[in-house]
């Protein structure tokens, strides 16, 4: 009989603090910049989550819709062939405009990492390093 | 064959409708009887070339939309850059890239320092979402990005993204 293993789901809070520990071990040796980089931005990604979620907004008919998860919140608000990172964008710089910049660079490093073969020096982790912690700190202290 | 079987092809105020406007009816004897058969055939005949010419009429209202859109992005594009660069000549270059069918993705290599100097780029951003509202409102979906240019900026990895280099 086969053996069911149980994966406690992480919370997006939960997530975004494991993958600044892995940015964080993985800082004692500049060889993986690429990767300190992008995991910066998945932080930062799931610290605005967990300050966004759950949405509550108004339908047409007056009634209100709850949005407990991302891919909810997604499927109820993207545009037309919006991808989701792209639309995590937008609604940061809708909604959280104070943070709109540093999030969209950070998204932009984390992309791009592949466009400069994978190469960002010291003065790169420093700033992703810099934008994660304003935007940390602005999710933390903005969540209701 | 029966009478049950046969019909007159005669015209009616019906089939004058713009349904039958690829005279179905046309070098038919109205007098004389002809085949379900023959019916049959010639609604398929008519069907399937109202479907090629609607075919081809989608096609070319599409073709016309697509000119109409990239136009107006290849104009977007030219007014931004031109009110950026203006001030401080910080893009360097930029790509585009299209997903069917009114998404467009900008993507612009802007000067290194001035990507993170926020005195200078906050305001970039600020315009670059400004412009993709305003698409936005238009029906045309624009999604502006900006990386930094750095000597160890791989072009070649961008087009194989699927962007196209504009300049």
């Amino acid at each position: 009989m086969a053996t069911l293993t149980c994966i406690k789901l992480r919370t997006s809070l939960d997530q975004a603090k494991h993958d600044e520990e892995v940015a964080g071990f993985l800082l004692s040796n500049e060889t993986y910049s690429d990767w300190i980089v992008i995991i910066h931005f998945y932080a930062a990604m799931h610290y605005v989550r967990h300050l966004i979620l759950p949405h509550s907004y108004r339908l047409v008919t007056g009634a209100e819709c709850l949005c407990d998860s991302f891919e909810n919140l997604f499927e109820q608000k993207k545009r037309d062939k919006e991808g989701r990172h792209g639309f995590l964008n937008r609604f940061v710089r809708e909604n959280h405009r104070a943070i709109g910049v540093k999030y969209q660079q950070l998204h932009e490093m984390s992309v791009t990492a592949r466009y400069n073969n994978a190469q960002y020096d010291k003065r790169y982790i420093d700033i992703s390093k810099r934008h994660l912690k304003e935007v940390k700190d602005y999710c933390l202290k903005n969540k209701s | 064959m029966t009478h049950q079987d046969c019909i007159y092809p005669k015209r009616t105020e019906n089939n004058k409708s713009e349904r039958f406007s690829f005279d179905l009816l046309d070098g038919l004897n109205p007098n004389e009887m002809i085949s379900i058969d023959k019916v049959a055939d010639l609604v398929i005949d008519s069907f399937n070339k109202g479907k090629d010419i609607g075919e081809k009429g989608q096609c070319i209202k599409v073709m016309k939309q697509l000119k109409g859109d990239v136009n107006y992005v290849i104009e977007l594009v030219k007014n931004f850059t031109e009110e950026i660069n203006k001030k401080n000549s910080i893009l360097n270059s930029a790509f585009i890239r299209f997903k069917f069918p009114n998404r467009y993705q900008l993507l612009y290599a802007m000067n290194e320092d001035a990507y993170f100097d926020d005195a200078i780029s906050e305001p970039v951003y600020e315009k670059s979402w400004k412009v993709s509202d305003e698409s936005e409102e238009k029906g045309k979906h624009l999604e502006i990005l900006f990386i930094p240019k750095t000597e160890s900026l791989n072009t070649n990895s961008i087009i194989a993204d699927g962007y196209i280099n504009m300049y």
